[in-house]
């Protein structure tokens, strides 16, 4: 509107001072001299496009409590949040970066790609936020979660502004890790501080990981927020909120769900996507005319993609239809037709081999295992461990051994789930051997057993009566592993039972070197007690104070490091300088427990973790459907 | 072709302003650079007579300039055709009339050279020219101006045109992209709306372009689907075009849903864009799906070597490995108000990886603060900091200081020598200090 006002001006101008007749020259210098308006103009301009500009979500919050007059660019102020690099940025040099450091990943070799990119930080060439994001994304792919946050924080700290990507790739580690908290705190975080909008697949990411996470009621509200904000309501995310609700078994939540989603997309939903959800939700309401109307009704006219599939095949075959759900697998395999149209993925193999064993066929479904790599699909190791379990669990100890042999040439490792599995139920088989060979294996392989494993091994070890080889083992692991009190009452009152009250001295001496466990009065009162069958029991008291004296000289010796260390330094400052200028001692004493304090901060949050062990722990009891559900939406 | 020489017109305009004003009084046209071209069928001669004789003999150049007269007359197409933008110029400076294919030609010439200063001279000729109001030649130059990254003179260009074609629309919008200001040539979008110039195929591909830049997905898709109000089919660029919005937003996900929805067939292209935004995001899987699809299209398009992709791993549960997985747990705060300088940057993670600061080498009396200020500036941490943002990653860098190094600095390069991951070579007045690894070889005795 400026522009078009503005040339009306000029040719009015012409008319008056010379009609009929080109403008004199000192027109022409005032034209010139018109450049100040047309720069307010601009300004004026620039100024509408910043209102216009589509404002982030944290400004308009803040524009409520105290609206600024913004007359500078938004770049200009440097109290605007900064924002993430553009696509246009990835060039030259950086780009040659990104492709090295894709290459690096490709190669599937992350440590070093991810610490090329923090050498790049401090260099003349200055990763892109493209090219950490590349490097994060591996990195959750290979679910190296702590590197990968280690990463995060690193470039944070070298003030490198995240884009959208960046903020996906922390919920998602958050959520992968079980910490939906932590996830949720960040995700409120950045709706507050970061100058961009979620995307969709923000919310994709954040209500399916609420939803493994057993929090579907922060699901729901996260979904009502993405309803507020305007976004077309995605069927993928009912399909989540749906299983969530069916695995809770509230088939009410699943219908009620289905037809918020119908009467918002207008009466049809294309997308078969939810249809599986929604035959779970007829099962458990007991309505298996409605679920079947729906499969049949799905299968004929919806758009169904994997997802949409599995989910069906699911309902099917948990609701007692294995025979349909074979029918529509093989109608599955058929479609596939890789890679225009993918219709079968890992989830479907690891529903139909669950479903072979639901029915006690093992031979099918490890025959349908088998088949899985024509169909461009290769079993991870949350598959394998499915398969395994289930053939242990019914005596198959045998063919899953077999199994397990082929995950090596399947290129997939065992971890320390499959190992457990195994060393179970070769106790069970009374092959206590065998067991101790894949626990040993499992250790060998740099795999690190938990607690828990080792004293079912322990255990197992010892009620068939190999003290010897327990002890080693906990010789083995008492290094590796944070040992409890239940575990070294365990392994003591074997050796003690068996006679062997050396061995059980010895564990008490390292148990004092330990220092991890608390040796209270009720465990040496323990010790003792087992001391005291052969009289023993004053050796005790000369061991701990051995060691008391021990471990005195020692901090004798470190005292006295110290203070050297602070003389020299002393020395070699007041060498540099007149004696009155270094005459407090107080920022000396002051500065030291500063640092203390602070790496034993340290220390709190790396224990912080551990509580979750057991927790996971849990979750490892339940991971036979656990697999199966994950998989199946992934 | 006729050419022109006006004797003088050029050096007289330089010596003052009151002679233009004595020729305004007669009939001549103020515009005596540029003469109508023949085909006007104007008698260009008349300006040469006009000059008043009593100022020749003091103008030294005009003698020059008359001596010119009688030299051959240079082709100034030719000129251009030769590519010689500054004899062209110069000559039109001196008075060389040009016509319409040499204002054309000219442009073109700019066009190519983008040289900005050629190209404002260029355009102070045009505008005292006949042609001033062509709306080609305006449009032209607005393009020119925007390839030469001057966007603000474009602008000014097309603000002053009378008459807009739709083509200067479409060159304002997409100069405004092309200069990474997708919101501005949205703006100038929706003054095309207010000005009720019906866009085309064209101006919508600009706009999503436009958006594209701007990383504006929301109202990109706005404008998509606003496209079928003004009847037109969205075409194949357009659908590239959504495309790119959604890749340039890092909306990967959005893409491929996208695509699978078009209803048109897109072939190669539409794969390749994702593939290549999968390249630029990291999606690796994503990127092996693009590039199988790729090759199902296209056999011609596979690569030979190309390395396998590393498999994903999933954790049955993660806490088999407590230790392994350590998850170092951390308040997400970004500290935006924070310059970011090298070294402020540096200092938060040479705390976190424990630095403090050791303020007994200060020895001026001022607060604890001001104390860890000071020290963050002694020279060996500047010339580090320099030396890092100049150098490519993992370089040795050497610095010398005729002073022997401090205590706390000594520690600090320590640190800072295990993050940046080099090898920071310091030598003080007494001896080598090589630091790597958040080691000296000095074994912090010297």
């Amino acid at each position: 509107m400026m522009a078009l006002s503005k040339v009306t001006y000029f040719t009015h101008l012409r008319a008056v001072v010379n009609p009929g007749r080109y403008p004199p020259s000192t027109v022409s210098l005032r034209l010139l001299s018109f450049s100040s308006p047309e720069e307010a103009a601009a300004e004026r301009r620039r100024r509408k496009r910043q209102l216009r500009m589509e404002p982030p979500l944290s400004a308009l919050n803040r524009n409520q409590t105290a609206p600024k007059p913004q007359s500078t660019p938004y770049y200009l102020n440097p109290n605007n949040p900064k924002l993430p690099e553009h696509v246009s940025a990835l060039t030259g040099n950086r780009l040659n970066l990104h492709n090295r450091i894709l290459t690096l990943i490709r190669e599937n070799d992350l440590d070093e790609a991810a610490l090329y990119t923090r050498h790049s930080i401090y260099s003349n060439c200055r990763p892109t936020i493209f090219t950490i994001n590349a490097v994060l994304t591996a990195l959750l792919r290979q679910s190296r979660y702590s590197d990968l946050l280690s990463l995060h924080r690193f470039i944070t700290q070298a003030g490198v502004v995240p884009n959208i990507i960046t903020h996906n790739l922390v919920f998602q580690t958050y959520l992968d890790c079980r910490k939906p908290d932590t996830a949720l705190e960040h995700y409120k975080q950045f709706l507050n501080d970061a100058p961009m909008n979620p995307s969709p697949t923000t919310y994709h990411i954040l209500i399916k990981g609420l939803v493994d996470n057993n929090k579907l009621e922060r699901a729901m509200e996260i979904k009502a927020e993405m309803d507020s904000r305007g976004f077309a309501p995605d069927p993928l995310v009912y399909h989540y909120l749906m299983l969530g609700h069916a695995r809770v078994s509230d088939g009410d939540g699943v219908l009620s769900l289905y037809e918020q989603l119908r009467d918002s997309l207008g009466d049809v939903v294309e997308d078969g996507v939810v249809f599986g959800c929604l035959m779970k939700g007829y099962f458990i309401k007991g309505m298996e005319k409605e679920a079947m109307e729906c499969y049949q009704e799905a299968l004929v006219k919806k758009k169904m993609s994997a997802v949409g599939y599995n989910s069906v095949l699911d309902a099917l075959s948990k609701n007692g239809r294995f025979d349909e759900a074979l029918k529509l697998f093989d109608r599955m395999m058929k479609e596939h037709e890789p890679p225009k149209k993918l219709s079968v993925n890992l989830g479907s193999f690891n529903v139909i081999v669950d479903g072979y064993c639901g029915e006690g066929r093992f031979k099918e479904a490890m025959q349908v295992f088998r088949k899985m790599g024509e169909y461009r699909c290769s079993p991870d190791t949350l598959s394998f461990n499915n398969l395994i379990e289930r053939l242990c669990d019914n005596g198959m100890l045998v063919e899953a051994e077999e199994v397990c042999g082929e995950m090596e040439g399947k290129g997939v490792s065992p971890d320390e789930f499959t190992y457990g599995l195994l060393m179970d139920a070769c106790f069970r088989e009374n092959r206590a051997d065998d067991a101790a060979g894949y626990f040993r294996k499992m250790v060998d392989s740099g795999l690190r057993p938990n607690l828990a494993v080792y004293n079912r091994l322990v255990e197992g070890l010892v009620k068939v009566g190999k003290i010897d080889e327990a002890k080693d083992f906990f010789e083995l692991m008492v290094k590796k592993l944070k040992m409890d009190v239940a575990s070294y009452q365990f392994m003591m009152k074997v050796l003690s039972d068996a006679g062997r009250l050396d061995g059980m001295i010895q564990i008490v001496d390292t148990l004092l070197d330990d220092g991890g466990v608390d040796f209270d009065e009720e465990f040496q009162e323990f010790v003792k007690g087992e001391l005291r069958k052969e009289g023993r029991e004053e050796e005790l008291t000369k061991l701990m104070e051995e060691k008391e004296r021990l471990k005195a000289e020692a901090k004798a010796k470190e005292a006295e490091a110290a203070e050297a260390a602070k003389r020299s330094a002393r020395a070699a400052v007041a060498s540099l300088l007149p004696s009155k200028l270094f005459g407090s001692k107080e920022t000396d004493s002051e500065s030291k427990p500063e640092g203390e304090t602070q790496a034993l901060n340290q220390e709190e949050s790396t224990n912080a973790t551990v509580p979750e062990a057991e927790f996971a722990e849990k979750r490892a009891e339940t991971e036979g459907d656990g697999t199966s559900d994950q998989v199946t939406t992934a | 072709m006729e050419l022109q020489l006006h004797a003088s017109m050029g050096s007289i305009l330089r010596a003052g302003n009151s002679i233009v004003l004595t020729h305004s009084s007669s009939s001549v046209p103020f515009c005596t650079y540029a003469m109508p071209d023949a085909s006007r069928g104007r008698n260009t001669n008349r300006s040469t007579h006009k000059i008043p004789p009593l100022r020749k003999g003091n103008h030294p150049k005009l003698k020059l300039d008359n001596q010119n007269k009688n030299a051959p007359i240079p082709d100034l197409i030719a000129l251009c055709e030769e590519g010689n933008l500054d004899q062209v110029l110069e000559l039109m400076g001196r008075g060389a009339v040009a016509d319409y294919r040499v204002y054309l030609a000219l442009l073109n010439l700019c066009d190519n050279t983008r040289r900005l200063e050629s190209g404002k001279r260029f355009h102070e000729f045009l505008r005292r020219s006949t042609f001033r109001e062509d709306v080609e030649l305006n449009n032209r130059l607005i393009g020119m101006y925007s390839k030469c990254g001057s966007v603000k003179d474009a602008r000014q260009v097309f603000d002053q045109m009378c008459h807009r074609s739709i083509a200067s629309w479409h060159l304002m919008i997409g100069g405004y992209t092309a200069n990474g200001l997708g919101r501005d040539g949205l703006l100038v979008f929706q003054l095309m709306k207010q000005a009720r110039v019906p866009p085309d195929g064209e101006t919508f591909e600009l706009v999503l372009a436009a958006c594209a830049q701007a990383e504006a997905v929301e109202e990109g898709f706005l404008h998509f689907e606003s496209m079928q109000e003004y009847g037109i089919l969205p075409s194949m660029e357009h659908y590239l075009e959504v495309i790119n919005i959604l890749g340039n937003a890092g909306q990967l996900n959005e893409a491929e849903k996208f695509i699978e929805k078009i209803p048109i067939e897109l072939g190669v292209e539409a794969w390749k864009s994702l593939l290549n935004f999968a390249q630029i995001h990291g999606e690796l899987d994503l990127e092996d799906h693009a590039e199988e699809l790729l090759t199902c299209l296209d056999p011609s398009k596979a690569i030979a070597d190309k390395l396998p992709t590393p498999p994903r791993k999933k954790q049955s549960d993660i806490n088999m490995l407590e230790e392994k997985n350590r998850l170092t747990e951390y308040r997400y705060s970004v500290q935006y108000k924070e310059t970011h300088e090298k070294l402020g940057g540096l200092s938060g993670q040479m705390r976190e990886a424990g630095y403090v600061p050791d303020t007994r080498y200060v020895l001026h009396d001022i607060d604890e603060e001001e104390k860890e200020k000071a020290l963050q500036y002694h020279s060996e941490r500047l010339a580090i900091a320099y030396g890092l943002i100049s150098t490519p990653p993992r370089t040795t860098l050497r610095i010398i200081k005729n002073l022997r190094i401090c205590g706390d600095c000594h520690s600090a390069i320590k640190i800072m020598s295990k993050i940046v991951g080099r090898e920071l070579i310091v030598r003080d007045n007494k001896r080598f200090h090589h630091f790597r690894d958040g080691k000296c070889s000095c074994g912090d005795y010297w």
